[in-house]
């Protein structure tokens, strides 16, 4: 037995994509291979910038696995009553060439099975192409004539099975047994076999697997930064952005002179991992240090060219910084803030100060509506006043990723509260999916009330995203106005948010309001954040009927919908959800035609079995849940507290369903069932849409 | 290594590899890529190699002579190779040799960057080339002009000179670059990037570069009307250049922005569509 190897030689392959096609691509081989009938020890997949690598230990062939499978009729029609083959199985059998003993039964189908009388290595010259052919790009392109389209041009291949080369074609590409090793330190490099692989490379300076650069690059940086007494400070996503640009890494430490440490230590953080991929030196984890590390591609040769030409460019990138910050603080954050009408936020929907003034006013009544004392209120609206000023400064033009930080970083300076400093960074988050979430309460409230406004005014204009098209991002900002909600034990409802900013919208936008009395745009964001809440708890791994039950109460409250679809998904083995869901879709069907119509409940036409399921359902409904969950601040409590009565309620429901007949005669006792039906289905209703459950 | 021996220098490897050593356009461009012998080249079927100086006015970025990078005026090196050969980033590499590089006392990287001109209607996919952390070319797979899909596919490589030479002779600052031997970069250029930025961000009249946008856009319309591409394109480049003007000056609001570029772009798709249809003819 011998080893598989299969390279595929490209020109440099964004770093960012590399990760995801070093996991797609073993994914996708394994199934491959396993599915072409051959048999590996172990199947490893490798990427550097100009390699996709596939290296299976040990691969063998196995003819008895070599089969394709082909689909026949349905059991039932390919079987007669009397249990013969019908006609449809037997025209089956005959196309495929099969006989009635070979057939297969599975799934209430028939298969037949045929060998594929191919050489193995005819076999992994078809299969192999496709697994690199497909691998999902975010990205891809076309090159020299424009024939084919992928991530960037191959320009070599090489397949080996042991000693023999599997003749292939990918794109313009004919597989052989010839690599080439780093750029500028190697030429061509023959292959023998397959088992040399990894060890030539290696000698060639190629460290093909990312695992084996991101050891070599971490151990080198510490050791280097110890020795001017510091650690080296990873920023996020630079580790792996070099283990993905390299072949072979070496970091230098390098200088940079110490004037340079007085502008903001985002700016310096940001110049460096951003426009230069440095990596920051920091002496305890706060102070940065007047030393870099930067990269260079191969091994340790021209350190002393290297540096000069990083360190060049980034003292000239540093010059520019320094220029802008130094203009930056001839006017306060607080004097910039009219300069705002300067920048516009959308054209009918004026400029940035405008949105400041609705943000101002929006903080000011949720401040109110969550019952926020004096300070912490007026700390959040200094930071809503405050959030976008940095929007006008030099630094930020130039570096606008650095949006809030440089906020936070002149409020600090000109002596704003450190509250409203943290707020003025902390409003932009979350910017994605999985980012973090405000630590600071005046950055919560002033980011849920920046999204909330965005969405507010979009959505009043007519600009709302459709099918694949959102060019304002509203979608993000939907889900991060939900993150924000759920990150909290806030009980603030949906309802309660559209009704506030419908509100600052009629007062300060009555000019570009769609139609003040139009409730569609305010509806049709309800459906949108309802959408949006719906994906974020996909996200989170709910199935969607238990999101559809969850989210149905209303008002719709996001940490509540959380809460319920928590437990819903905790309880699933538990026989009282079943009788929960199996008894809401009976009141379902049942009231379907009744509803809305409002009977009236006579106690004493009732049988037993309905009265002792009247009272529990008037005992339960006395608790009040509803506003024991909206005031209390504790969504878990008021869960817990409902789903116990429900769960206690349950069986009287399920008995007076067995015993009782709802639709009967009597029109006084009639109503009066349907009458309690729907009390208790409205009890039901507060805490999830049961029906919704596929029970 | 003078800036003019690395324009000779670029020049003669270039002719060496079949490339028509064209001369700069004479109107204001932001990039090589707006000289009629890359966009009009680069559409269409036929094969094309050309390499010339381009002189690229981006006004937003001048500084006064301040910055030791940024200018308002710069000079581009622009090569199209089309269709793109199999071995372009080796002769990318072997240009740098031909400057004197020993390539492995330096780091050289492709990082990607995927390059975009809305007013052309443009794209590609590539990497901007950087030596030792200095980003010195940008290379690209054009894979769209005027809105339309590229094949044959060219590549187009775009070396910053006063980046190549400031490197090539350790200078600190693009105006201490030597010329020749005894005249410098600043002794040309110096003054006029004073003047072009006094210009751009203090005196240029807004109100009236409003107007010539209305005028240009007028005109190109009616050359286009006519059949008449390349004439409709230079008053698409003047338009660019208003656009550019005018953005320096501040006076562009987000939301016109990109309603402007739209204006642009539509007269130059109406270029790249009456050429393809002829070359289809």
């Amino acid at each position: 037995m011998s080893d598989l190897l299969f390279e595929v030689g490209a020109e440099e392959i964004p770093a960012r994509f590399l990760a995801l096609a070093q996991q797609s691509l073993r994914e996708r081989a394994k199934r491959a291979l396993e599915g072409g009938g051959f048999l590996f020890r172990e199947l490893e997949s490798w990427v550097t910038p100009r390699r996709l690598i596939l290296y299976a230990y040990d691969l063998d062939f196995d003819p008895a696995r070599a089969v394709v499978r082909k689909k026949g009729p349905a059991t039932r029609i390919a079987f007669g009553e009397d249990g013969r083959p019908t006609p449809a199985l037997l025209g089956f059998l005959r196309k495929e060439g099969g006989e009635l003993s070979q057939v297969i039964h599975q799934d209430e189908y028939i298969y037949l099975e045929k060998r594929i009388e191919r050489q193995p290595l005819e076999l992994l010259a078809d299969l192999l192409p496709p697994i690199v052919s497909g691998l999902p790009f975010a990205k891809s392109m076309r090159w020299g004539e424009g024939l084919w389209s992928f991530v960037r041009p191959v320009r070599w291949l090489v397949a080996l099975w042991g000693r023999e080369v599997v003749p292939l074609h990918l794109f313009d590409c004919q597989s052989g047994n010839t690599t080439f090793g780093l750029r500028f330190f190697s030429g061509t490099i023959h292959l023998d076999r397959a088992e040399e692989y990894r060890t030539t490379l290696e000698d060639h300076f190629v460290l093909v697997s990312p695992a084996e650069r991101r050891e070599r690059l971490e151990g080198s940086v510490e050791e280097l930064a110890h020795e001017v007494g510091g650690e080296p400070l990873w920023p996020e996503g630079l580790l792996d952005e070099l283990v993905f640009l390299h072949e072979y890494p070496t970091p230098f430490r390098a200088t940079f002179p110490e004037r340079y440490l007085e502008l903001p230590k985002d700016v310096l953080i940001t110049v460096m991992r951003h426009h230069q991929k440095h990596l920051p030196i920091t002496e305890d984890g706060a102070e940065l240090l007047p030393y870099f590390f930067c990269f260079r591609e191969g091994p340790a040769l021209g350190e002393e060219i290297v540096v000069r030409g990083n360190q060049e460019a980034l003292i000239g990138r540093l010059d520019d910084a320094e220029l802008f910050f130094a203009q930056d603080q001839t006017i306060p954050l607080a004097e910039r803030v009219c300069r705002l009408s300067g920048i516009s936020f959308q054209e009918k929907l004026g400029t940035l100060l405008d949105k400041t003034d609705r943000l101002c006013a929006l903080v000011h009544t949720l401040g109110q509506t969550l019952v926020w004392d004096e300070e912490a209120r007026s700390c959040a609206e200094r930071t809503a006043r405050l959030a976008k000023a940095d929007l006008t400064t030099a630094l930020v033009i130039e570096l606008p990723e650095l949006q809030g930080i440089i906020g936070r970083d002149y409020a600090q300076r000109q002596g704003e509260l450190p509250e409203v400093a943290a707020g003025i960074a902390d409003h932009y988050l979350p910017r994605y999916l999985q980012d973090r979430l405000p630590t600071s309460e005046s950055g919560w409230l002033v980011g849920l009330a920046d999204r909330l406004d965005t969405l507010g005014a979009f959505f009043a204009i007519g600009l709302e995203p459709t099918g694949s098209a959102d060019p304002f991002a509203l979608r993000r900002a939907g889900q991060g106005l939900l993150s924000l909600l759920l990150g909290k034990e806030s009980n603030l409802s949906l309802e309660t948010l559209l009704a506030q900013e419908a509100q600052i919208l009629e007062e300060f936008g009555k000019s570009w309001l769609l139609s003040q009395t139009d409730t569609a745009p305010c509806d049709r964001l309800f459906s949108f954040l309802e959408g949006r809440l719906r994906f974020l708890l996909e996200e989170k791994g709910f199935a969607f009927e238990v999101i559809s039950a969850a989210i149905a109460p209303r008002p719709l409250i996001p940490t509540q919908a959380l809460e319920r679809a928590e437990r819903i998904q905790r309880e699933w083995d538990n026989p009282s959800l079943e009788q929960l869901a199996l008894s809401a879709k009976r009141m379902k069907n049942i009231l379907r035609t009744a509803n809305p119509e409002i009977f009236t409940l006579q106690p004493e036409s009732l049988e037993p079995e309905a009265q002792s399921l009247l009272e529990a359902v008037l005992r339960t409904n006395r608790l009040d849940y509803s506003a024991c969950g909206s005031m209390s601040n504790q969504p878990a409590a008021a869960c817990d507290a409902l789903w116990s009565a429900l769960v206690e309620l349950s069986p009287k429901v399920s008995l007076f369903f067995d015993q009782v007949l709802v639709l009967c005669e009597d029109r006084l006792r009639r109503e009066s069932h349907l009458a309690l039906l729907q009390k208790t289905q409205k009890l039901f209703g507060q805490f999830a849409d049961f029906s919704a459950l596929p029970f | 290594m003078n800036f003019q021996d690395l324009i000779f220098t670029l020049e003669n490897y270039w002719a060496q590899r079949g490339c028509v050593i064209e001369q700069p356009y004479d109107l204001e461009v932001g990039a090589g890529t707006m000289h009629p012998a890359t966009f009009f080249r680069v559409l269409g079927k036929r094969p094309w190699r050309t390499a010339f100086v381009q002189p690229s006015r981006r006004p937003a970025d001048g500084r006064f002579a301040q910055n030791p990078y940024r200018v308002y005026r710069h000079y581009q090196y622009q090569v199209i190779l089309k269709p793109s050969p199999t071995d372009v980033q080796d002769l990318y590499l072997d240009s740098l040799r031909a400057m004197g590089l020993d390539l492995k006392e330096h780091d050289i990287r492709f990082e990607e960057d995927n390059w975009e001109s809305p007013t052309l209607g443009a794209w590609g996919t590539g990497w901007q080339v950087t030596l030792d952390g200095l980003e010195i070319t940008q290379f690209t797979y054009f894979q769209q002009a005027g809105g339309y899909d590229l094949k044959p596919i060219s590549a187009e490589l775009t070396y910053g000179l006063e980046r190549l030479a400031m490197y090539l002779q350790g200078a600190r600052s693009v105006f201490d670059v030597r010329w020749q031997k005894d005249v410098r970069y600043g002794d040309i250029h110096r003054a006029t990037e004073v003047e072009w930025c006094q210009y751009a961000f203090h005196q240029a009249n807004p109100d009236r570069l409003w107007e010539l946008f209305r005028l240009y856009q007028e005109e190109a319309g009616h050359c286009n009307e006519q059949g008449l591409v390349l004439p409709a394109y230079e008053y698409a480049l003047k338009l660019s250049h208003t656009f550019n003007l005018l953005d320096a000056r501040g006076a562009v609001s987000v939301a016109q922005r990109t309603d402007l570029i739209g204006r642009i772009r539509q007269i130059v798709r109406e270029c790249a569509r009456q050429t393809l249809e002829r070359e289809n003819v």
